[in-house]
């Protein structure tokens, strides 16, 4: 087994990641992000440590989130093909992404997750596992954002950000109520729990994204 | 910890991720099973199994890789080396 000892990682500093929010604040203009919510969910009202679980349509998706997360520190969940290069390695590194390997899974990532949700920040996950450029129909969801949640007791929050029709539209995400996965299913679940929990992620999703439909019908 | 009683925790552990058909499947389970192709885990199920390990042995799985993983043998060998 090539098991290494996991770097305690004692104070997380967000130099990068703010230099980057600030000098890419023209971005606020451009995005001029607009949330709606279904109930009483707002980016400023969520409190403590957090899973926001969204749909992935564009590789611009992490920039929008930021601008609506503007006032916490988002940690993104980036997959191993993205570290590629040195300067993404450095990049990714210093802006707190967690980085996941979809094909061989390390634990390391799963206890960062955890770390960084016992810290009370947000972690973003996109559940679908990649960009969904095909369809405007949602993927299925894959059950690890469960996992990680109910590991460390912390809500999953759904948001469906809204596939824009040019690049210069003003963009807009749908936020729902948190789910307690803890409360759902109680502290030992079994597997198939875990993938109910998933689909009803999913479910509320879906209404999300009906809610917006209607309320840009009206 | 003894060999056979990693074991029969492992079991318990694998019938709460396999639900209904763990019977089933378990029936013909040795350590030589094959975690993917004998006993159908995808990624989240070994995930589950392997946060459930660390929750009854009370052990880190650190930084492993699911890859290093591929029979219920390798499991055994690595909670028994953890164990120790």
């Amino acid at each position: 087994m090539k098991d290494k000892p996991i770097k305690k990682t004692k104070k997380r500093g967000y130099f990068l990641y703010n230099f980057v929010k600030i000098t890419g604040s023209p971005t606020l203009l451009w995005m001029r992000p607009k949330v709606l919510s279904i109930g009483n969910t707002k980016p400023k009202n969520i409190k403590g440590g957090a899973i926001i679980a969204a749909n992935h349509n564009s590789f611009c998706d992490p920039i929008f989130c930021l601008c609506v997360f503007w006032r916490r520190p988002l940690h993104f969940i980036a997959t191993k093909d993205l570290y590629r290069t040195k300067i993404m390695n450095f990049f990714l590194r210093h802006v707190h992404c967690i980085q996941v390997d979809k094909e061989n899974f390390s634990m390391a990532c799963f206890h960062e997750v955890k770390e960084v949700l016992e810290e009370d920040k947000l972690v973003m996950i996109y559940p679908e596992g990649g960009i969904n450029v095909e369809s405007n129909e949602l993927l299925s969801f894959k059950s690890g954002a469960i996992l990680m949640a109910h590991k460390a007791n912390k809500p999953i929050i759904p948001m469906y950000i809204v596939k824009g029709k040019k690049w210069y539209n003003r963009w807009h995400c749908v936020m729902g109520d948190p789910v307690d996965v803890r409360a759902l299913c109680g502290q030992f679940p079994t597997l198939d729990k875990i993938n109910q929990i998933s689909d009803l992620l999913k479910e509320k999703e879906e209404e999300l994204k009906n809610y917006y439909m209607r309320s840009k019908k009206k | 910890m003894e060999r056979d009683n990693i074991r029969a925790k492992l079991r318990e552990i694998l019938e709460l991720a396999l639900g209904a058909k763990a019977q089933e499947i378990l029936k013909n389970c040795s350590d030589s099973s094959d975690l993917v192709s004998d006993l159908g885990l995808n990624s989240v199920g070994i995930l589950y199994v392997v946060i459930g390990i660390e929750e009854i042995f009370s052990i880190s799985f650190e930084n492993a890789c699911f890859g290093d993983f591929k029979t219920v043998g390798d499991v055994i060998d690595y909670i028994e080396k953890k164990t120790v």
